[in-house]
Parts: C-alpha cells; sequence; structure tokens
C-alpha cells in the first residue's frame, strides 16, 4: 500500500476482495450440488483422466460378467448332455451285459435291441442339445443340428450318423486377454473323430456306431460282437469322462474368474469414487467456512467504505 | 497610499487564487468517480518581489499553472497489462467453453459412447445366438450414436469458432472508432496547447487509449509537439497526430475450417498489409488465438480421434466376414483424410442400409456356405479386444496409411482421455493465468489512483484550507478598506 490511500482505492480492493469470495463459494456450491470434485476438465486434469479410465474399466469388467454368463449357458448344457450320455451308456451296457449272459431267446433279444435303437435316439438328441438359441455341439455353424441320421430299419443295419456342424470350439473372453473354449467339438465327443480324418481315433469311440451295432449284434444273436461291444462300451464312458472332466474345468474357471471380476468391480468402484467424488463432510464445512469469510469480508467492507471527512465535520 | 493600493492588489490576488483552488478542488471532486481522471492541482508560486532600498518587497501569490497529476510510466505499464488481461480473458473464456462442450460430467460424453461401442463388439462375439440378431442390431446402434457424438460435438466447436469470428469482425470497426477519436483528441489538445496545457483533453486521450488496449495490444509515444502517436500489432501506426489508418476484416478464402473466417489487414492509403499474425493482445488478440488454436486445435484433436477409430476397427473389420457374402468391408465409410473426419464419420454404406447388420464381419473364415458361420465369433473377439489394443496414432499432419503414424503408442480410449485431460490442463492454466493477471492489473490501477486518484477527504481537507485562506484574504481587504477611508477622512 502506497502513501495515498484514495477512495477509488477502497472500493476496488473491497469488490475485488469480496468477488474472489464469492467465486470461491459458487466453485463450493456446484460440488454440493452435483456430489462430484470435478465439474470441468480444469479442476482436475488429471483426476479426469483417471476417471475416464476407471469407468471404462468397470465398464469392461461388467461386459466380461455377462460374457462369461453366457458362456456358462453353454458349458452347462453340454455337462447336462454329457451326463445324459454316460447315462446312455451305463444303460446300454446294462442291455449288452444281458444280452451276452442271458437268453438265447430271439424275441427277449429283439426287446434289447428296441430298447438299444432308443438309447441311439436318445443319444442323437442329446448330441443335438440347443442352449441359448444355438446348437451347442455344432462348433461355428450353430444354426442347424450337427448330427443326422436315417430312419432304423426293420432288421439289422443300423443307420450311420453323419456330422455336419463345425469342430472349432466358440471361445469367449472372460477377461483382457482371456478366452476361454464354452463348446466342445462334437465330432470328437460323440464320434470319436477329433482328427477329422473320418475316423474314430486311437482309443476312442463311434458312440453311434457302437450303440447301432450292439443292436444289430443283439439282433443277428452274435454273443462274440456284444462281448466286444462291452469293451467299446468301456472305452466310450471313459472318453465321455474326459470331455466331462474338461468341461467341469472350464466350469469351475469361469467361476473363479466371475469371482474375480466380482471384486475389481467393488475395487474400481471405489476407486472411482475416491477419484470423482466430493465428499460430503469435507465440502460441507468448506461451504460454511467460505459463507462465513464471505460474511466477514462483507461486513469489513461496510464499516470501510463509508465514513468521509464530511461525516465529522460541522 | 500607495503600499495600501498594493496591499490591497496583494490581497486581491490571494482571493482571487483562493476562489480558483476552490474551483480545482470542486473540480477534482466533481471527477471523483470519473474513470481515467488525473487529479489536478493548483501550482502556486510567490509573485516576484519589487527590489527596493527598504527591502524586497513581496507581491502576494500567483497562480502559474494547473497541473495534472500522473505518472506516465504507470500509464504505459497499464496499458501493457490491461491488453494482456483482454487477450487471457478471452482465451480463458474459449477455453471454458469448449470444457462445457467436450466434458464428462454426463456420462454422456464421447468416451462414454466409445465404450459402449466395444461392448456391442464384445457381446457379438459372446452371443449364444446363431447370427447373433439382436447383437448385430446393437453394435449398429452403438456405433451410430457415437457418431453423432462426434459428429454433435464437432458442429458445437464449430459453432463456438463461428460466433469467434463473428467477434474478431465485430472489434474491427469499434478499434476504428477509438481511434479517429484519439485523432480528434489530438487535434484538440494541439490547439489548446498554444495557451495552456489541457489536461482534461489529456485524461481523455489516456482513457481512450486504456479503452484501446482493451480491444488490441497497443504501445505509444508522444512526440515533441505533444502529438500521440498509436502503435497496435507489436508498431503498426494506427493513429499519427490528427492522421488515422484503418484495420480492415477480409474474409481468408484459404481458412481450412470457413473460407469466410476473417484475416485482419492494415491500410493507410498508401500500404496494406496483413498484421494477423502480429496481433498480440487485447480481446482480439485473444480471440484470434481463441479462433484459430483453441478451438482448431478442439476440432482436430476430436477429428484424430475419430480418424484413428475408423482406422484402427476398420483394419480389424476387413480381415473378417459377415453373414451375407463373402466380401471384405470396412465397419465406418473409411476417412479420405484426418481433417474433418468427426463431421463426416459414418457407417460404411453397405451397413449402413436395412440388412446391413448381417454384413457386420463377426466371423473368421469362410465356410461352405461362401459366407461365415453364424456361430463364428473370430474377428469380433479381435474387435472386442481392440480396446485393450495400444497402436501408433495418427496425428493432424501426418500422411495416410501405409505411411507410418507419428502420434503415441495407444488404445482410441487412452486417446481420448489424453485429449481430455490436456483440454482440462490448458484451461486450468489459462484461468491461474488470467486471475494472476487481473490481481496485476489491479494493483497497477490502485498504484495509479495513489498517485493520481482524488481522495474525498484530501479534498474537502483542501476546501476548509482555502475557506480560510478566503476569509483571511478578505479580512485583510476589509481592514485595507478601513485604513484608506481613514486615510481619506484625514485628507
Amino acid at each position: 500500500m502506497g502513501i495515498r490511500i484514495t477512495n477509488s482505492i477502497l472500493y476496488r480492493t473491497a469488490l475485488s476482495d469480496v468477488t474472489l469470495q464469492r467465486r470461491q463459494l459458487a466453485k463450493i456450491q456446484e460440488q454440493v450440488s452435483s456430489g462430484l470434485r470435478i465439474n470441468h476438465l480444469a479442476d482436475d486434469p488429471l483426476g479426469v483422466r483417471a476417471a475416464i479410465l476407471l469407468k471404462a474399466g468397470l465398464e469392461a469388467t461388467d461386459q466380461f460378467g455377462r460374457n462369461i454368463e453366457r458362456a456358462r449357458v453353454r458349458v452347462r448344457a453340454s455337462e447336462s448332455a454329457l451326463a445324459e450320455t454316460n447315462e446312455v451308456l451305463i444303460r446300454a451296457r446294462e442291455l449288452a451285459l444281458q444280452g451276452r449272459n442271458g437268453t438265447n431267446d430271439a424275441d427277449a433279444l429283439a426287446a434289447l435291441a428296441e430298447e438299444v435303437e432308443e438309447l441311439h435316439r436318445q443319444l442323437l438328441s442329446a448330441a443335438n442339445s440347443r442352449a441359448g438359441g444355438g446348437y451347442v455341439f455344432a462348433g461355428y455353424a450353430s444354426d442347424a443340428p450337427p448330427f443326422g441320421a436315417g430312419p432304423f430299419p426293420s432288421g439289422p443295419g443300423s443307420p450311420l450318423v453323419s456330422f455336419s456342424g463345425d469342430p472349432r470350439a466358440v471361445r469367449v473372453e472372460i477377461d483382457e486377454g482371456v478366452q476361454v473354449e464354452a463348446t466342445l467339438d462334437g465330432r470328437r465327443v460323440f464320434l470319436g473323430d477329433g482328427d477329422g480324418d473320418g475316423n474314430p481315433d486311437a482309443g476312442r469311440e463311434n458312440l453311434f456306431d457302437l450303440l447301432g451295432d450292439l443292436r444289430d449284434a443283439l439282433l443277428t444273436v452274435d454273443r462274440a460282437a456284444i462281448g466286444s461291444s462291452l469293451d467299446r462300451l468301456d472305452a466310450a464312458q471313459s472318453q465321455i469322462s474326459l470331455e466331462r472332466a474338461a468341461v467341469g474345468a472350464a466350469d469351475a474357471e469361469l467361476e473363479r474368474f466371475d469371482q474375480r471380476l466380482g471384486l475389481r468391480d467393488l475395487e474400481l468402484t471405489k476407486q472411482l469414487s475416491e477419484v470423482q467424488d466430493a465428499d460430503s463432510v469435507e465440502v460441507f464445512s468448506a461451504l460454511v467456512s467460505q459463507e462465513t469469510a464471505l460474511a466477514a469480508s462483507l461486513s469489513a467492507t461496510a464499516r470501510i467504505i463509508q465514513p468521509t471527512l464530511l461525516d465529522f465535520l460541522g | 497610499m500607495a503600499d495600501l493600493l498594493s496591499a490591497l492588489d496583494i490581497s486581491t490576488k490571494g482571493l482571487l487564487v483562493a476562489q480558483r483552488g476552490v474551483a480545482v478542488t470542486g473540480h477534482n471532486i466533481a471527477n471523483v468517480n470519473t474513470p481515467g481522471y488525473s487529479r489536478q492541482r493548483q501550482v502556486l508560486e510567490a509573485a516576484r518581489p519589487v527590489s527596493a532600498a527598504e527591502g524586497s518587497i513581496g507581491a502576494g501569490v500567483e497562480q502559474t499553472s494547473i497541473e495534472r497529476i500522473t505518472d506516465g510510466f504507470i500509464d504505459r505499464q497499464l496499458v501493457r497489462e490491461t491488453a494482456s488481461l483482454a487477450s487471457l480473458d478471452a482465451q480463458a473464456g474459449a477455453l471454458s467453453h469448449v470444457d462445457s462442450l467436450l466434458g464428462e460430467q454426463q456420462n454422456e460424453g464421447l468416451s462414454a459412447a466409445l465404450s459402449r461401442l466395444y461392448r456391442a463388439f464384445s457381446d457379438l462375439a459372446s452371443a449364444t445366438d446363431p447370427g447373433a440378431p439382436s447383437e448385430r442390431a446393437g453394435v449398429i446402434s452403438s456405433a451410430s450414436s457415437l457418431i453423432s457424438t462426434f459428429r454433435r460435438a464437432d458442429a458445437q466447436l464449430r459453432d463456438l469458432q463461428r460466433g469467434q469470428d463473428r467477434a474478431i469482425a465485430g472489434l474491427v470497426p469499434e478499434i476504428n472508432g477509438i481511434a479517429t477519436r484519439i485523432a480528434q483528441l489530438n487535434g484538440d489538445i494541439a490547439r489548446a496547447r498554444g495557451v495552456s496545457t489541457p489536461n482534461d483533453l489529456l485524461d481523455r486521450r489516456d482513457q481512450l487509449v486504456r479503452e484501446l488496449a482493451e480491444k488490441i495490444d497497443v504501445s505509444t509515444f508522444e512526440r515533441s509537439d505533444g502529438q500521440l502517436v498509436v502503435l497496435v500489432a507489436g508498431g503498426v501506426p494506427l493513429v499519427d497526430g490528427v492522421r488515422t489508418a484503418t484495420l480492415e476484416a477480409r474474409p481468408d478464402a484459404s481458412n481450412p475450417f470457413d473460407a469466410t473466417f476473417s484475416r485482419i489487414f492494415f491500410t493507410d492509403g498508401g500500404s496494406d498489409f496483413e498484421i494477423t499474425q502480429d496481433i498480440g493482445g487485447g480481446q482480439l488478440g485473444g480471440l484470434l488465438r481463441a479462433r484459430d488454436t483453441i478451438s482448431a486445435d478442439a476440432i482436430r484433436g476430436l477429428d484424430a480421434l475419430a480418424y484413428n477409430l475408423a482406422n484402427t476397427v476398420n483394419g480389424q473389420h476387413r480381415q473378417g466376414f459377415g453373414l451375407t457374402d463373402a466380401v471384405q468391408r470396412d465397419f465406418f465409410a473409411q476417412p479420405v483424410g484426418i481433417e474433418d473426419t468427426a463431421r463426416n464419420l459414418a457407417l460404411a454404406s453397405d451397413l449402413a442400409g436395412s440388412g446391413g447388420a448381417n454384413r457386420i464381419a463377426a466371423g473368421g473364415s469362410l465356410g461352405s456356405t461362401g459366407t461365415a458361420l453364424p456361430g463364428d465369433n473370430e474377428n469380433a473377439l479381435l474387435l472386442a479386444a481392440l480396446e485393450h489394443t495400444a497402436a501408433a496414432t495418427y496425428q493432424i499432419g501426418d500422411a495416410l496409411p501405409p505411411s507410418a503414424a507419428s502420434g503415441p503408442v495407444a488404445s482410441v480410449i487412452d486417446l481420448a482421455s489424453a485429449m481430455l485431460a490436456d483440454l482440462g490442463q490448458q484451461a486450468r492454466l489459462i484461468e491461474q493465468a488470467r486471475d494472476q493477471q487481473v490481481r496485476v492489473v489491479e494493483t497497477l490501477e490502485t498504484r495509479r489512483d495513489e498517485i493520481s486518484g482524488v481522495s474525498l477527504d484530501e479534498e474537502v481537507t483542501d476546501l476548509v484550507r482555502l475557506q480560510a485562506a478566503f476569509q483571511a484574504n478578505a479580512r485583510v481587504i476589509s481592514a485595507v478598506n478601513q485604513l484608506l477611508e481613514e486615510l481619506v477622512s484625514i485628507l
């Protein structure tokens, strides 16, 4: 402050102080009404960047959760179909045992054969399982049933089952850079043909042929063939067991990631709140203190700018 | 007798000087709130004494002049800092507008819309429905929404820019008007100077220079004959004594944003040249920066973002196949350049029409149908993964692919967040600079007032003093009068 204080200096100083107080008050009021610390990009540029990335992260986490759910729809359907397939194989085994060890009566054996035919149809239905609108064992060709068979003749000569689906497993992204196979290769599971050469791989069985051959053997009373069916059914059950284990592992991984995503969601939400939310206690006390400062400023101004010499001269 | 008469004369002069003193004080008080007024003061001197044998005989008081109390140095500083403040104010205003337009408060901003597109691609990749009809529709819809967001932001920024241009054009006649008035005052001052210093005219001229400084950067110097030369835009003479030059706003057909945007020219009958780049202050300087740098950079930043989005998505989309045929396509209409991409962003024409959703290239390979299989999601997975994929980004000025990109390696969302954070930082810095400058100008104004401002207390005190002097001088006259009467009655 210099030597002379003129009226204009007093008014200007008073006004600029009050204006500053009001601006600060307005900023705090903005925070109170929006609940956010950051109401303009200029409020906290680094915070803006962090908030954008956190929000994107939260959305991604939600999305992965949705993807996991959809993957599980297919995984569970596969698991269900494999369980049913296992039941079919167990029942077929019982029928085969009865056929090998039991009576020679052609009618009795024909009855067994009819039940095997029924099992064949059940298996076909399981292999053509649908979930979420698509065929689960058809790979990328999910719009049509992957397995088809001709009709059963009245005698032996069970029809062949063809695979018209796609052998590739559908992958689903359940986290950044993490993909899980949500479907199985139907051709490998049910026809035992993992390498796609048209024949079952070593140690594997074509389950439909297996049931068809058993039916034929029962109809033709071929005890030797019935006997070898039993061995093949053992192999088939191991085959299905392996697939079930893989599906189970996939389901477990999905569950694990789902939990992790849940925790990450909580963590990101917390971080986002810390970056962008106004601390209501802090803001409210700043509001009160700023209002007090403004009142003090206004009061002091009123006292300073009023009196001049004229008030005191006669 | 002669002594008495000269005593009368002295007191009369004293009376008159006191009277004039009251007039000067009255003038100061009347102008206590006049902007730019400099307080005036009687300059008094004892009149030349008469030398005589009995001693040097005083001859009373003389008012030699009325002086105006100013400090030219502070005035010049004030002019400079006022121009700087006006420029910063205009720029801060512009950045504040851009902040509001692109700010993210409502969750409806650019980054939210970008995120939604990647969500839609991910939904497409995880769909269980063969052919994923609803997820495909979702991709089209979120892409359309993103396109609208880009176009709207671009339109709003361009509107802002056009407003700035209109303000620029509007300032030019105002500047010319002030220049004319300064020149007129120069004329009046020259005429008045012959008699005595025209204080009030000088004040008014100074005030006009300050008004001019709010609009454009100004510097002045006074010639020895008291005429003011006003230089603008770094040294161009707008006013020289009673002569003025003119500033003109002419459309710039080569402006990449709008061919009607103005450039500023200086013309004085003889020379005619452009001064747009030389205007460094005042509102005009600030608005030019706002139009040609702040708004322009924001629009181009948006363009670069849109370009990198379209480029990366198309790059991946072209690798895949849709459900309708074996043709590999773009997802967005591939931009022809980086500039103006935001305003022209659109879906590829094949995808925009009816049945377009089935052309989205979710599949990674062709099936026996000659199209992608309905459950083939390989390309969709890769499209969704773009969200986290950092790649070299293109910047304004880069040559188009296959030339290399010169920008940082980042994902599109990274780029968006960096752009917005950068804007926020600019806005913050300018706001701080502006607030700082407000204080600088206030301090200078206070300093000026300390020297030139009217203090009512001071003036009122002076009134009391002058009243007393008047009364005392009158008393002397009265006493001399009595003495004269005595003398006359003797005679």
